[in-house]
């Protein structure tokens, strides 16, 4: 969509904005003063097409809606079906409780995060069904955490509304354009004047940076991911799970997860006896060696194998014997917790929302204490 | 003590599952008064620019009148800005331009002395002396 | 490491005969198997006369511009020569039936390598002609690589 416009003013007035962003609290949904207690009102409470809220929020219109042309671009960049109006999107991208009474995302960031922690758990959960908790937690935040949703947002060409009113009204910014934008920065916020790399945190936000082990993510990250999230819920109320799930599968669950790099060992020749003793192995757990290069060679090499009776479990290689027995404990591990199985004639195995799903995989024995 | 997590992030593979226009933005900066945005003018009065942003449907066109030479700016997902001068240009290389370098993702320039770039480890692994039958094992 | 090769006349099955194509699709069980479902799995296949050893989600970097080629389109291979797992590799020079696999491409990017001049000059002559170098180069990214 092409848009004019007449920068000479602006220009001047744009110029001297930075960076830094008030960063709101955590919950960036709350505002801090409301006249209105949120009051949901039912006729029954199994009946759902009767709850009524009492606070008033209005959708945009779709005529409005169109003339964003971010909004038209971001629909067709996502490849969004028809029915997936350019309101919804909008709402998609809206974080603001304050302003103009529009819905904003709340609804919709919940219902995807449900959507999405479902696909994703029930897709790790068929692939790596022998992974250990801690792991497979890890990995669910690898896919669906805030940072890679954060990403995933920035990757698709979502725009921050950066631009005060004041910028906006000096640069004839039509009022439609906001509509396509991320929009989560309070007023104030907008119009401070931002140093780059500087960041102004409140008493609320160091108080949660404690509380949250001293991890620290900015509001923006924090915006971006929901707007993600938002969208996938969108997508839910407008078409049905299966266009849901094909969405999730294609943007989500087809990034590369290292899970081979997420392994932390502390005592992994500890671990494997007891996984051994879990297994019922009547044979006793060996390590022998396999090979070396000689004890007094040069940067000598020795690769060693842990045995149960006569099958391999894992083999490692090491510049002494220790080094190469701990290693191969740890690929015995990593090759029993990384186990993914498929069906008897060689295909990917279904998920349980897929159609004429059968249970074809393994269910792992759970994880092993040391 | 069990085996732990170590915190990492998945990495995106743009085309894999689907396909996302880097490109998310185009601004073709003009002036109405000099020479050298001529071609410009042109493609913007014959229509011809509307045409394409008909086409490139992902991509937010944005039309700004100035001062100076005309220039093409293309916003990429990953952050970058490629200000591309399209000054004293025919109509048809303007269009060229925006039609190289929308299909670009904002990536630096380079060239790939390889044929493959590869993230995966490799299917049959890599030779290691130590696994050779002994009977082939080089002897020092 | 070793890995055991079928030739393509050994071992052959004919199943699928109602295929449109009179060649024999080959039965590549043990390789479904053997590469977890397709998981491990790498294909040589075959650009104009390069061959190119892919896995799926790798990406293949031409350093030309593909004819009739546009940014999004989707390439489907069809002169594949070498499919394999770990163990097992299955290998026909003339080609392996199309039947037989699924292995697709994204055209991710069509840029342009970074810019250079070559000059040509003869000895004891003072012209030099300066050549400018710009090539294209074509990104694809391996969608699918599976085994039917």
């Amino acid at each position: 969509m092409l848009r004019l416009s007449s920068r000479a003013g602006a220009r001047a007035c744009a110029n001297f904005r930075s960076s830094i962003v008030k960063n709101l609290s955590s919950s960036l949904y709350f505002s801090s003063s409301s006249i209105t207690k949120h009051k949901t009102t039912y006729d029954n409470p199994l009946e759902y097409g009767t709850y009524k809220s009492n606070i008033y929020t209005h959708r945009l219109p779709e005529s409005t809606a169109e003339q964003s042309p971010e909004l038209v671009a971001l629909h067709a960049r996502l490849d969004l079906p028809k029915a997936y109006s350019l309101s919804t999107l909008s709402q998609a991208l809206n974080m603001e409780t304050k302003s103009e009474g529009l819905a904003n995302n709340f609804g919709l960031n919940t219902l995807g995060k449900s959507l999405l922690s479902y696909y994703v758990a029930e897709y790790l959960l068929i692939k790596y069904p022998r992974l250990p908790m801690p792991i497979h937690n890890q990995a669910i935040d690898a896919y669906m955490g805030v940072e890679p949703l954060s990403s995933i947002g920035k990757s698709w060409g979502i725009q921050p509304d950066t631009n005060s009113k004041l910028e906006k009204y000096l640069a004839q910014e039509p009022f439609f354009m906001k509509y396509g934008k991320l929009r989560y920065l309070e007023e104030t916020s907008k119009e401070e004047v931002k140093e780059d790399g500087v960041i102004e945190l409140t008493g609320d936000e160091i108080s949660q940076i404690e509380q949250n082990h001293g991890r620290y993510t900015p509001s923006e990250q924090d915006a971006y991911a929901a707007s993600v999230r938002s969208i996938i819920g969108g997508l839910y109320t407008h078409t049905d799970e299966l266009t849901t799930k094909q969405f999730i599968k294609n943007h989500i669950l087809s990034r590369k997860l290292p899970i081979e790099q997420m392994f932390q060992f502390q005592q992994p020749m500890r671990e494997l006896v007891r996984l051994g003793d879990k297994l019922g192995f009547k044979d006793p757990l060996e390590v022998r060696l396999i090979a070396e290069t000689g004890r007094l060679s040069s940067h000598a090499i020795f690769v060693t194998g842990v045995f149960v009776g006569t099958e391999k479990l894992g083999e490692g290689v090491g510049s002494s014997l220790a080094e190469s027995k701990t290693r191969a404990a740890v690929n015995a591990l990593m090759g029993y917790y990384l186990y993914s199985p498929i069906s008897s004639d060689g295909e990917e195995l279904k998920v349980p929302s897929d159609e004429g799903y059968k249970f074809e995989g393994i269910v792992g024995l759970g994880d092993v204490a040391i | 003590m069990p085996v732990k997590a170590i915190p990492k992030v998945s990495v995106a593979r743009n085309g894999l599952g689907s396909y996302i226009v880097p490109c998310h933005k185009i601004r073709v900066n003009y002036c109405n008064w000099g020479g050298s945005s001529k071609g410009v003018r042109e493609i913007l009065k014959s229509g011809e620019l509307n045409q394409l942003g008909l086409t490139k449907k992902s991509i937010f066109f944005e039309v700004v009148k100035r001062q100076g030479h005309p220039s093409v700016e293309f916003y990429y997902n990953n952050d970058s800005v490629k200000d591309i001068p399209v000054k004293n240009m025919e109509a048809s290389d303007v269009l060229k331009k925006i039609n190289q370098f929308s299909q670009a993702s904002g990536a630096e320039l380079f060239k790939w002395n390889h044929k493959v770039l590869s993230t995966n480890e490799s299917v049959r692994g890599i030779w290691s002396p130590m696994h050779v039958a002994k009977n082939d094992r080089h002897k020092i | 490491m070793f890995a055991r090769t079928f030739q393509g006349a050994l071992s052959l099955s004919s199943r699928r005969l109602a295929s449109t194509s009179a060649k024999i699709v080959p039965d590549l069980v043990p390789l479904k198997l053997d590469s977890i479902g397709s998981q491990s799995l790498y294909s040589v296949i075959s650009i104009y006369n390069k061959k190119y050893l892919v896995t799926k989600g790798d990406k293949i970097i031409l350093p030309f511009k593909l004819k009739d080629a546009e940014v999004g389109d989707s390439l489907i291979f069809n002169q594949v020569l070498t499919l394999g797992s770990p163990q097992y590799t299955y290998h026909d020079a003339k080609g392996i039936p199309q039947e037989a696999y699924n292995i697709q491409a994204k055209v991710v990017e069509i840029t342009r390598e970074p810019y250079y001049e070559v000059i040509r000059k003869k000895q004891r002559c003072r012209r030099g002609k300066t050549i400018p170098v710009e090539p294209y180069q074509t990104h694809l990214m391996i969608n699918e690589l599976k085994l039917t």
